[in-house]
């Protein structure tokens, strides 16, 4: 094996060590969520995780280390002996009577010494046959090595003593541990003190010592699958005087010892797995698997005992027991590990029948993405339910399928199924965020690209011949520049990117309405109808972009008010973006977007297909996002001054109706909000669609952009003034206050239809279904905001009207993961959480819809590789 | 660490019946991986009892063996350590340590074993190492004036280091005696 150069494992060591928020617990939380194993020094993450090595304090590893590598080399020296040694202060060692080969006496260390042969004669057997195409393991002294070891382990733990398997444990420690190791450490002494604590902790002089020690502290909870109830084993049953023959007696001791061998704990957990946790989460395999007569300790003693190495390849090993190490030293989660392994293969074994089953568990199929195992075996010991057992499946499902292939996953499961992607995809954001923003770059790319129905279920069939004939070239196009991993990810995307769009819709459908005033224009939404408005939104989708427009301007001759023409702008952009999420539009188009900024072109544009609509232009040099801001306020201030001068400012009256506006509003609010960000980092995505783009680039300015945006836009005043000042950091308050005023509003003036609970209650159903979910899964800053927002908005104010179904909340707390559940348990008390999540889902639509009205313009146009 | 057991001159069935009891006590089978035989072990039954004790068995002819197939001489390695074997009845005069050198030195031996004369004999002469076992069941002997006492030789090698122990049976009972041979390096060379 070759071993690594210093400045090699000074790398690995810095990768480690190099991080500035370097804690035991985020170096756990890395080993089971990314790969800090297999980038930096596996060996020293492991003697972190098995607490070797007692903290992060590299000055006090040097004591430590000392300490157990003599520790290693007294009891070699102890255990491993010759009868023959000089033991002065033995009395019998000088005897020859008593000290010599062949002596009876009990005495004798000779006899010692052949029960060490015999043991040692045992374990070299398997050792030799430790991974046998591993040429690594076929070297004499790796051979004697691992023996030694074994044998010390064995000789401190006679209870137990040496079974089958434990060199299998062993071996792939020994590997890590040599392969990391530093020859030449001579005169260590003389370097800086991290060079030299590199080098003493990866000397190669102490691999064995270093193994030993990590191997001890692996079997401290490994050892109790190797336990055997010996006592149990050998109780024989009681032969009754002319009871029966012989044979009957054999067949009593068989039973005997089947009995026995249920109580071996290994089995014991086996029968746990299989009863207990099986049962719970997957009653279907159980049964099916009951139905068989397969025994759980069939495969599962192997799996356990052997920590899943016989399963996968060393690599993959490696990479699952980092995961184990990192979360629980203790070993409690391989339950869970199994439970994962058996779902993933959970519809081949429902398939198969007994000897199928059988050679699927004996012989486990391979898999590639092993990383995601203990993430699910997390998952699952958190939510041992049917339901957490369902989401894995789903995932699986999700994860194991091809792009091409239909999934046809009932409706009703749809949220269960995003939501249970919910900890998977957060693996994927800590492991590597730029990994994961590429990765979801690249699905976004996907979902323009190919949004054919495969995902069109509840009555929406917005397939059109327009998407259908792209979906042929792209695919093409596809195959070559994404990564074949990214596949799970993409189709997540996919679906989230639809349901996306139907919020959009939604929005837009209110907008128009409320701006409008036209609720029997040709998108006619009546109010509680979901059935109706989905239809509706199924017609438009088909529609390209500029009849929208003209469609707009229709419904809009109505109201000749020059005021809502930039409001038109701004929807007409997010439909734009809404079609181009359903994919009827093949690609994004930053015109449509730039028509709202009033820049010279795209003002002739806008005329071209507008009929005579004169568009308020502001100064064509003003900054975009804040021209766009500026416009709107202009319109705002036209419309209705805000009638309390002192107060905040405030943007709203735009989008209302003056007997609104005549509510102060108590709170500054802004439109800038997560959701904004959001839609700016959809309308990034989207960007990205052009071939050219440098997707690095683009994912970090998905990163800066959305806060870029939000600074230009969060602190505009009413007055019109161009926004300058640095927004609030915190800007999921302010669309929370909106969001609170917007709700003042509602009861104040129940003739308002915009907050009309009618209107609400199927958006409450809707958005909770699937919506809130779409939208909280991919964008994490927004799932914070979002129900930060929610949490912060449901401490204000109660609103009764608010009782949509609350399953698909429950399951949403679940699926989210820790961060997110401190944020929001800092904010609320578990009863409120319900209703917060309620009205999270409604202030996530509404400020969709505003939002976007100044997101739109602020997509940045002019940048799209993202250098900012 | 390897156990060998020396052991010559039985003589069963022809002058004894049968090895003692006490060192049929002691030679159990699973601890003594080698058998060197020096010879006159005589009958079939007693060399398949030798087998019982470890199934490697290495024999020399003896002048009194049925088995006309086996060598007369023998050399086994063990690491460093060249072991020759030889009955001894070749040697004149019997048991004459300078007539046994030049044996060993044609063999090229380090360690020389030989038997015939029924007389327990280890000796360092010019850097090799010669070993009489004696005779496991104390036949009578012509060569032998004196009382003939059983006795056998079980050899500890360890590398270069070969420590003896000398299973001898005196007045009923087992006395062991220890004597230790390391091969110099330095005497055997030749520049």
């Amino acid at each position: 094996m070759d071993s690594l150069s210093f400045e090699e494992v000074k790398t690995k060591w810095d990768i480690i060590f190099k991080d500035p928020l370097l804690s035991l617990t985020s170096l756990r939380e890395k080993g089971y969520k990314g790969n800090i194993c297999s980038q930096g020094l596996r060996s020293i993450c492991w003697k972190l995780y098995l607490a070797y090595l007692p903290s992060l304090d590299t000055e006090t590893w040097s004591l430590t280390l000392n300490k157990e590598r003599q520790h290693y080399a007294d009891l070699r020296q102890k255990y491993i002996t010759s009868p023959t040694a000089d033991n002065d202060n033995d009395s019998n060692a000088t005897d020859l009577s008593v000290n010599n080969p062949l002596s009876l006496d009990h005495a004798n260390p000779w006899q010692e010494y052949f029960k060490d042969t015999e043991l040692r004669k045992i374990i070299k057997q398997d050792v030799e046959r430790t991974f046998p195409e591993n040429e690594y393991f076929r070297s004499a002294s790796i051979q004697n090595q691992l023996l030694d070891i074994l044998f010390i382990y064995c000789k401190m733990n006679t209870d137990v003593s040496y079974r089958q398997g434990m060199h299998e444990l062993l071996a792939p420690i020994l590997w890590v541990v040599d392969k990391e190791s530093l020859s030449n450490t001579s005169g260590y002494a003389m370097e800086d003190s991290e060079d030299a604590i590199i080098k003493q902790s990866l000397s190669a002089d102490y691999i064995e010592h270093d193994t030993f020690a990590l191997f001890s502290a692996l079997m401290k909870s490994a050892k109790a699958y190797y336990e055997y109830n010996d006592e149990v084993f050998n109780r024989r049953p009681a032969k009754r005087t002319g009871q029966s023959s012989d044979v009957d007696y054999a067949r009593l001791i068989k039973e005997a010892q089947a009995e026995a061998a249920k109580l071996t704990p290994v089995v014991m957990k086996c029968n746990k797995i299989h009863e207990e946790y099986l049962r719970t989460i997957d009653i279907e395999l159980y049964n099916h698997l009951k139905n068989l007569e397969i025994e759980p300790q069939l495969y599962g003693i192997r799996w356990i005992r052997l920590l899943f190495g016989r399963e996968f390849p060393i690599n993959q090993v490696l990479i699952l027991w980092d995961g184990m190490f990192a979360e629980d030293p203790t070993l409690r989660l391989v339950d869970f590990v199994c439970l994962a392994l058996m779902l993933r293969i959970r519809d081949e074994l429902l398939e198969s029948d007994y000897a199928g089953c059988l050679s699927m568990l004996m012989r486990y199929p391979s898999i590639n993405d092993v990383e995601v195992l203990v993430p699910q075996a997390i998952y699952l010991r958190d939510h041992l339910s049917p339901e957490g057992g369902n989401n894995i499946i789903q995932q699986n499902a999700i994860r194991l399928r091809k792009p091409i292939i239909p999934i046809q996953i009932p409706a009703q499961k749809e949220s269960n199924r995003v939501e249970g992607l919910v900890p998977d995809g957060f693996v994927h954001v800590t492991k590597n965020s730029a990994v994961m923003l590429n990765k979801a770059i690249l699905s976004a790319k996907n979902v323009l690209r190919r949004p054919d129905g495969q995902y069109e279920h509840r009555k929406r069939q917005s397939t059109s011949d327009f998407s259908q004939r792209y979906a042929h070239s792209y695919q093409q196009s596809i195959h070559d520049t994404e990564p074949h991993q990214n596949s799970e990810d993409i189709l997540r995307l996919k679906e989230q990117n639809r349901q996306m769009g139907i919020v959009i819709q939604r929005s837009i459908n209110i907008l128009e309405q409320e701006l409008l005033g036209k609720p029997k224009s040709r998108e006619d939404v009546n109010a509680g109808d979901a059935d109706k408005i989905e239809k509706s939104s199924d017609g438009t989708t088909s529609r390209s972009s500029f009849e929208y427009i003209a469609g707009n301007n229709n419904e809009e001759s109505n109201i000749p008010t020059s005021n809502e023409i930039s409001i038109l702008n701004v929807l007409h952009g997010l439909k734009h973006i809404r079609d181009v999420l359903n994919g009827s539009v093949k690609e994004f188009n930053p015109h449509i977007l730039d028509l709202t900024n009033n820049n010279a072109e795209d003002h002739d544009h806008w005329e071209v297909v507008d009929d005579g609509v004169s568009v308020v232009s502001m100064a064509g040099t003003e900054d975009e996002t804040a021209s766009v801001t500026k416009e709107v306020q202009t319109k705002q201030e036209r419309i209705a001054p805000p009638v309390n001068a002192s107060k905040a400012p405030n943007l709203e009256p735009t989008f209302t109706k003056d007997s609104e506006i005549s509510q102060p509003s108590p709170l500054p609010s802004s439109f800038s909000s997560p959701l904004s960000d959001e839609t700016a980092s959809q309308s990034t995505l989207l960007q990205q669609s052009n071939p050219l783009a440098d997707q690095i680039k683009i994912s970090n300015s998905i990163s800066e952009k959305p806060s870029l945006i939000s600074t230009t836009q969060s602190r505009s005043s009413p007055r019109g003034v161009r926004p300058t000042s640095i927004s609030l950091p915190k800007s999921k308050f302010k669309l929370n206050d909106t969001m609170n005023d917007l709700d003042k509003r509602s009861v104040s003036s129940p003739k308002s239809s915009i907050v009309s609970n009618s209107k609400y209650s199927w958006m409450v159903e809707g958005c909770t279904e699937d919506d809130d979910n779409s939208l909280f899964n991919p964008k994490r800053s927004s799932i914070i905001g979002i129900s930060g927002l929610s949490s912060y908005s449901s401490e204000r104010t109660n609103y009764g009207y608010l009782d949509g179904p609350i399953e698909d909340e429950d399951q949403f707390e679940k699926s989210t993961t820790s961060n997110l559940t401190q944020k929001r348990s800092k904010n609320t008390s578990p009863s409120e959480r319900n209703r917060s999540e309620n009205i999270g889902s409604i202030s996530s639509m509404n400020s969709v819809k505003k939002a976007n009205n100044n997101a739109a313009p602020a997509i940045p146009v002019e940048d799209p590789l993202g250098v900012l | 660490m390897v156990l060998v057991l020396v052991i010559g001159d039985l003589h069963v069935p022809y002058r004894v019946h049968d090895l003692p009891l006490k060192f049929k006590k002691l030679l159990v089978p699973g601890k003594i991986q080698q058998i060197i035989c020096t010879g006159n072990v005589c009958d079939k039954e007693t060399f398949d009892y030798l087998r019982t004790i470890a199934a490697d068995v290495h024999v020399v002819r003896g002048d009194y063996d049925e088995f006309p197939s086996w060598p007369l001489s023998k050399i086994i390695t063990h690491g460093p350590l060249r072991i020759g074997v030889l009955h001894g009845h070749q040697v004149i005069p019997v048991g004459d340590a300078e007539s046994l050198s030049i044996i060993a030195r044609q063999m090229d031996a380090d360690i020389l074993l030989t038997g015939h004369t029924h007389r327990f004999e280890a000796i360092e002469y010019e850097g090799k190492f010669f070993v009489n076992p004696g005779s496991a069941t104390g036949a009578y002997s012509g060569f032998c004036t004196e009382d003939i006492k059983p006795s056998f030789v079980l050899m500890d090698i360890q590398g270069s280091v070969v420590v003896t122990y000398v299973y001898r049976l005196v007045d009923g009972d087992v006395k062991v005696d220890k004597i230790e041979y390391r091969k110099n390096y330095d005497t055997s060379k030749v520049l």
